[in-house]
């Protein structure tokens, strides 16, 4: 191994050539964009086109607009809501699949099921479903005796619209969140539970002291990752919803798609970019730095 | 203590029994609409076991989907960009985690430091810089303009796949093989990614999912509707303009068959994302 290393010490460019071709990428297409737009967040477009410096207007302009600052606010509160559903229905399932009893794997395989279609096509599936007078959604219900006809139109109403679009995303999220949860469980030494039952203690206490405080680590990863997933779910909602009815699930990353792309007013459109992209850097970092330690 | 276990077995079977229905349910409900006829997805409310199954709406989609193209086309175009990505992606991810497995050297902390931290990025918020390259390279509306960067943003990830693989392969073979003459190249083709195959796989598979799912990248890019990978070729459908009624069976059908491939290709490589989630294998 030695001897390895030394003769391949003597080629010291070799390993920069190599990576070449990935940095290349990783700067065109990433680390660029991520400087192009924080540097043109500064700038005021005229409608011809030129460029001029204009300092913080942008972001003065931004906020006081009351539609970024609802759809700030709508996803402060998407991004708490998805996480907490996450960290525990995540763990509900998880736990239900670690208990030892028979069908633990087919369910397992059943809850893969959403995370593995292409999200875009479940969300097609959901808008269909969860359609007033013909979707499947309200049919259960109205077998249930919970509604009756007329029906509600779910995505229609400010409230529906923005459960609905939360189930699909809590929907498709929880297999991956399931799965870390189980592999957290998994981890925890057996012995740690022989020795709390010799000593007497009751399912709730096991939880309590020994499963809870053992999925610290587990439940930080979760919290910081579906933060910065919940952050960018652009495509669940541009599907089921497109932000709508009014802005009543719009999120910063499709308001930032509708300026960019329906309004064409690329200034402001970078300027909630470079906020977005702050946010998602914070948490990405704290993430980053807590497993690169691991 | 016997009736305690027995409770506990039917709390744990009924919870079982429910989570399976609610998972399965929007699932059962695009086989439903799926089996529809046009007349019968407009009954309200909506019926389970249509009265017909309708076996058509998977074959005519084929051809046409409502009044737009046909899923052929679709497909076509989502198996061309899914190629293109593992194709590209595996490329730049190979010599990256080859050098990072095997070389020590300045910038090597760094580099895998900026591999993680770039797969945190969603594509969503680069997405104006990333069309105004796209348009500056006169790449927008090409399949090539989405490859470059649904396999940029799916690289991070492979790089992180094979680095693990490559790791598993013992360095005292590299050394044999250098002893004996071989180039790098050699060592890498003959003896590094056969014994690796399995990470190879698994990055090849991750890669065309990732690009068969992709939907921000060929909404922006791509216009013309004849090069619409299936997952936007869905959505123009649902939302043209002056579309009235939407053949929603039909939705359903191409849905099905265009989840199928991706369902297969994810149940190979499973377990391995679930052992890497750990440095952050995000989908979607």
């Amino acid at each position: 191994m030695d001897k390895v290393k030394r003769s391949l010490k003597t080629f010291s460019l070799r390993p920069y050539f190599f990576l070449l071709p990935s940095i290349f990428f990783l700067f065109l297409f990433i680390i660029y964009p991520i400087f192009e737009i924080i540097y043109s967040s500064f700038f005021y477009i005229t409608p011809k086109g030129e460029e001029r410096f204009v300092g913080l207007q942008n972001y003065l302009d931004l906020f006081s607009d009351s539609v970024f600052v609802w759809s700030l606010k709508n996803t402060i509160l998407w991004v708490i809501l998805r996480v907490t559903l996450m960290l525990i229905l995540g763990l509900g399932i998880a736990l239900l699949i670690n208990y030892p009893f028979r069908g633990n794997s087919i369910i397992e395989t059943i809850l893969i099921i959403p995370w593995a279609m292409p999200l875009a096509i479940v969300c097609y599936g959901w808008k269909w479903m969860l359609n007033g007078p013909y979707g499947h959604f309200n049919s259960l219900l109205n077998i249930l005796g919970l509604i009756s006809q007329p029906f509600p139109e779910w995505l229609g109403s400010p409230l529906g619209a923005f459960l609905g679009v939360l189930g699909v995303s809590v929907y498709t999220g929880l297999p991956f969140t399931t799965l870390i949860y189980l592999s957290g469980l998994k981890s925890i030494p057996e012995s740690l539970y022989e020795a709390a039952l010799i000593d007497g203690a009751s399912i709730w206490q096991r939880f309590r002291y020994i499963t809870l405080p053992q999925l610290r680590a587990v439940v930080i990863t979760i919290i910081l990752l579906e933060t910065i997933i919940s952050f960018g779910s652009f495509t669940t909602v541009w599907i089921v919803t497109l932000g709508g009815p009014l802005h009543y699930t719009e999120l910063i990353v499709t308001y930032l798609y509708k300026v960019a792309f329906e309004f064409f007013n690329w200034a402001k459109a970078f300027t909630i970019a470079t906020i977005g992209f702050i946010i998602l850097f914070i948490f990405s970092f704290i993430y980053i730095s807590k497993t690169w330690r691991e | 203590m016997t009736i305690w276990k027995i409770l506990e077995k039917i709390l744990i079977y009924s919870f079982a029994f429910m989570l399976s229905v609610i998972i399965m349910f929007p699932i059962i409900s695009m086989i439903s609409t799926s089996l529809k006829s046009w007349s019968e997805l407009w009954i309200s409310p909506a019926i389970w076991i249509p009265n017909t199954i309708y076996f058509d709406n998977y074959i005519k989609v084929w051809q046409k989907i409502g009044t737009g193209l046909g899923l052929t086309i679709y497909f076509r175009n989502s198996m061309i960009i899914a190629s293109g990505t593992v194709l590209l992606s595996l490329m730049l991810s190979i010599p990256a985690a080859y050098t990072i497995s095997r070389y020590k050297f300045k910038g090597r902390k760094e580099f895998m430091f900026l591999i993680l931290i770039t797969q945190m990025i969603p594509p969503i918020i680069l997405i104006m810089s990333l069309f105004t390259i796209m348009k500056m390279f006169g790449l927008l509306n090409t399949y090539l303009g989405v490859i470059l960067i649904t396999s940029t943003f799916s690289m991070p990830y492979s790089v992180w796949i094979l680095f693990t693989s490559f790791n598993a392969v013992p360095r005292v073979l590299d050394e044999a093989a250098m002893l004996d003459g071989c180039s790098e190249l050699k060592i890498l083709t003959n003896i590094i990614i056969p014994l690796s195959w399995h990470g190879i796989i698994t990055a090849m598979i991750y890669a065309f999912i990732y690009g068969w799912s992709d939907f921000l990248i060929s909404l922006t890019f791509l216009r013309s509707s004849e090069l619409l990978p299936v997952t936007v070729g869905i959505f123009n459908l649902l939302y043209s303009p002056g579309t009235v009624e939407i053949p929603w069976h039909e939705v359903m059908s191409s849905s099905i068959l265009s989840a199928i491939p991706v369902m297969i290709l994810f149940s190979v490589i499973r377990k391995y994302l679930v052992r890497g989630f750990s440095m952050g294998g995000i989908k979607g």
